[in-house]
């Protein structure tokens, strides 16, 4: 068996072998949804799938809501997701104005940020040059971290600091419904 | 040969008396020098060097076979290895294919050491034009805010484009103004830019009296803006010279000048 099901709290879980092929998981899925138990009158249960470390590309994730369209015995209940593991990005290049560049992941700039650019950060951001473009974290766990900032606008989850010019190795979050700068003592 | 665009992103930065100045400087070191004018519909640099009614044909006739390219291009008055390839005021930047454009430019490059693209203002499709036929840019700055903001922005889409091999070209430099603080520093520009420095051109009337009486200020070998083309294009040419220093006028020079 490559997809074994158990039952807690109301939910099945589905849990599909790693090693197994996915089209060859999907038709054991396949049988267990024709068993008897799934043919019950008002019976809908709610069901998980745990894919272990596997990832699905979007063709396998279509086939499987396929499936359960098809036989319309289970509640979509989710499935396991793992996430990649986040290497540091590092931007060597000066960004200049008019650029937008977005942050999915730590990324580390070593050179300027000029005036006119803007960062958009879904993650930790830290600069190593002179930060003069707008800075703007998508959401409250971002933090940026700098040493030289000069007339630059940093932004986090829509609280503003305007004009920042601080030559001193600075950390930006978002705390209390508020943004804070914390300049590191030396 | 070589085929670099001489461009800003603003306008009146002094794109096309820099690009007229290194072209005469370049012929005055014994090269052959091309002006490629790539303002369609606002043709100066003809006015600018005085060739004006030497202007018979333009790319318009070229594109529709009246003639050939070698009619088109216009001989200076004063350097033989100089030569000027005008726009004209009747065909529009839609109407040339870009293939065409760079098989032309090809041509050219058979004939002449130097190309150089006088490129629009702005940073529209005159301007993606003018980038599109080279590898190679100097961007002429004022030291001014909105200049360098502007040559940042270009700057950035140069690289975009694969133009790699950038130099900055400060005119109109006024040691006044940056002495009193009233204008930006050498260093500010280089800050913002980190794009090495090809020269700098010195704030001169002289400049502005030339290029309306269609007598490029670089023939006044005396000038000292001469001087400072002269010392640009030793460096286009990979030799290092000294910057430029300035000297005022004396009170007798300005008397009898």
């Amino acid at each position: 068996m490559n997809v074994t099901m158990r039952s807690a709290n109301d939910v099945l879980t589905f849990k599909f072998n790693e090693e197994t092929q996915f089209s060859e998981l999907l038709g054991e899925l396949n049988g267990l949804l024709e068993q008897p138990l799934f043919n019950q009158d008002g019976y809908y249960p709610r069901a998980f799938f745990d894919i272990g470390k596997r990832i699905l590309n979007e063709d396998e994730i279509v086939s499987l809501m396929k499936l359960l369209k098809q036989h319309k015995k289970i509640i979509f209940d989710g499935v396991t997701c793992t996430k990649e593991k986040e290497n540091m990005q590092l931007i060597k290049r000066v960004i200049r104005n008019g650029e937008t560049i977005r942050v999915d992941v730590p990324t580390l700039f070593l050179d300027d940020i000029n005036p006119g650019a803007f960062i958009h950060c879904y993650s930790d951001v830290y600069f190593m040059g002179r930060v003069s473009g707008c800075i703007i974290g998508m959401n409250s766990s971002v933090k940026i971290c700098g040493r030289e900032f000069e007339r630059c606008k940093i932004s986090i989850n829509q609280k503003t600091l305007q004009d920042v010019t601080i030559s001193a190795m600075v950390t930006v979050y978002y705390e209390d419904n508020d943004i804070v700068l914390l300049k590191e003592e030396k | 040969m070589r085929t670099i665009v001489i461009t800003s992103g603003k306008g009146g930065v002094g794109k096309s008396s820099v690009s007229i100045n290194i072209g005469y400087a370049l012929a005055n070191r014994g090269e052959k020098v091309c002006l490629i004018d790539a303002d369609f519909g606002l043709k100066n640099l003809d006015v600018m060097m005085g060739l004006e009614n030497r202007v018979i044909y333009d790319l318009h006739d070229v594109v529709t076979n009246k003639c050939t390219l070698q009619q088109i291009l216009v001989k200076d008055k004063r350097y033989d290895s100089l030569y000027l390839l005008p726009a004209c005021k009747s065909l529009s930047l839609e109407e040339i294919d870009v293939n065409y454009m760079v098989q032309m430019v090809d041509q050219l490059q058979e004939q002449f050491d130097y190309i150089l693209i006088d490129s629009p203002a702005g940073i529209e499709k005159g301007f993606q034009y003018a980038t599109g036929l080279c590898k190679e840019a100097i961007v002429v700055v004022n030291l001014d805010v909105a200049s360098l903001r502007d040559a940042d922005r270009v700057i950035g889409l140069l690289l975009k484009q694969g133009i790699t091999e950038l130099q900055m070209l400060v005119n109109k430099y006024n040691s006044d103004d940056i002495n009193q603080g009233r204008s930006l520093s050498l260093r500010d520009a280089h800050e913002i830019l980190s794009i090495p420095l090809l020269g700098i051109v010195y704030d001169d009337h002289q400049m502005i009296e030339a290029n309306n009486k269609g007598v490029p200020v670089y023939v006044d070998r005396k000038s000292l803006i001469s001087l400072c083309f002269d010392r640009i294009a030793q460096r286009l040419e990979g030799i290092e010279v000294p910057f430029m220093k300035y000297k005022k006028k004396k009170l007798l020079d300005k008397l009898f000048r």
